[in-house]
């Protein structure tokens, strides 16, 4: 489906404003799947959301310092090959718990309900 | 509640001793020490801020679950009105009404500040801390 200029506009303003506060959720995700350092999860965000959503290191590390401050996350050192130590971080017993809740309330009783499954479905052709 | 919290209540409760211990002397005698009222005022408002400041850097947000900057207003508070009021009562000779003025204004503004830090966590403001 090809878009004129003006809905071009609109999906990317869309996009943006929906982008914004997913970083939290797409984080969470990537430690749900298991630990990671940063550069992992980078990269499980940019194949999770096939690259829509991305943030810069600075971003990243002021996310992660913020949860790990609000005990949703740990971290343990590990050294780098030939490189500084690397901060391994998992989700923490909160960050766990808070992400099970968020996702039931959130995603699955909202889009996984079989009449929106349905609509959703409609949009893959 | 943190070491450096705890600290700073004592702190805030000797430093509005003094404060108030101060302001009664001068009070006593307006003509040689009015001056030093504003200065002392000052002096006291700036410790709290300095005092706050240097020990709330110090505490790590990880190691407690309340809104940190929040409680450090809340000690300020409580122990400039603790001592403010038995000043008032015991050597000022004040009513309960002028205790129950300063207790109402109080109560006022720490009922705002509160209401207001609902959207916070741990004094990081939940659209900074999940953006």
């Amino acid at each position: 489906m090809k878009l004129d200029d003006y809905e071009q506009k609109l999906l990317d303003g869309w996009e943006d404003v929906f982008k914004k506060g997913q970083l939290t959720l797409w984080i969470m995700l990537a430690l749900k799947d298991g630990p990671k350092h940063m550069a992992e999860i980078k990269a499980f965000i940019d194949t999770a959301t096939n690259n829509t959503l991305s943030a810069d290191d600075q971003s990243m590390y002021r996310a992660l310092r913020r949860y790990y401050d609000a005990e949703m996350i740990d971290f343990t050192q590990e050294s780098g090959k030939g490189g500084p130590d690397l901060k391994v971080y998992a989700l923490s017993k909160v960050g766990a718990k808070v992400l099970e809740q968020f996702i039931q309330r959130n995603v699955v009783s909202v889009f996984f309900k079989p009449e929106v499954i349905k609509l959703l479905e409609r949009s893959k052709q | 509640m943190t070491r450096n919290l705890k600290i700073y209540i004592l702190f805030s409760l000797v430093w509005s001793v003094g404060f108030f211990a101060v302001l009664n002397w001068c009070l006593y005698n307006p003509d040689k020490w009015g001056w030093l009222i504003g200065l002392t005022a000052t002096i006291y408002g700036i410790g709290f801020s300095v005092m706050g400041h240097y020990l709330g850097s110090g505490d790590s947000s990880r190691n407690t679950r309340v809104n940190l900057p929040l409680m450090y207003g809340f000690a300020a508070s409580g122990d400039s009105l603790l001592i403010g009021a038995v000043w008032i009562l015991f050597f000022e000779n004040g009513g309960w009404r002028d205790f129950l003025f300063i207790l109402l204004g109080n109560i006022f503004f720490l009922s705002i500040y509160a209401i207001i830090s609902r959207k916070f966590v741990k004094g990081i403001p939940n659209r900074e801390l999940f953006k």
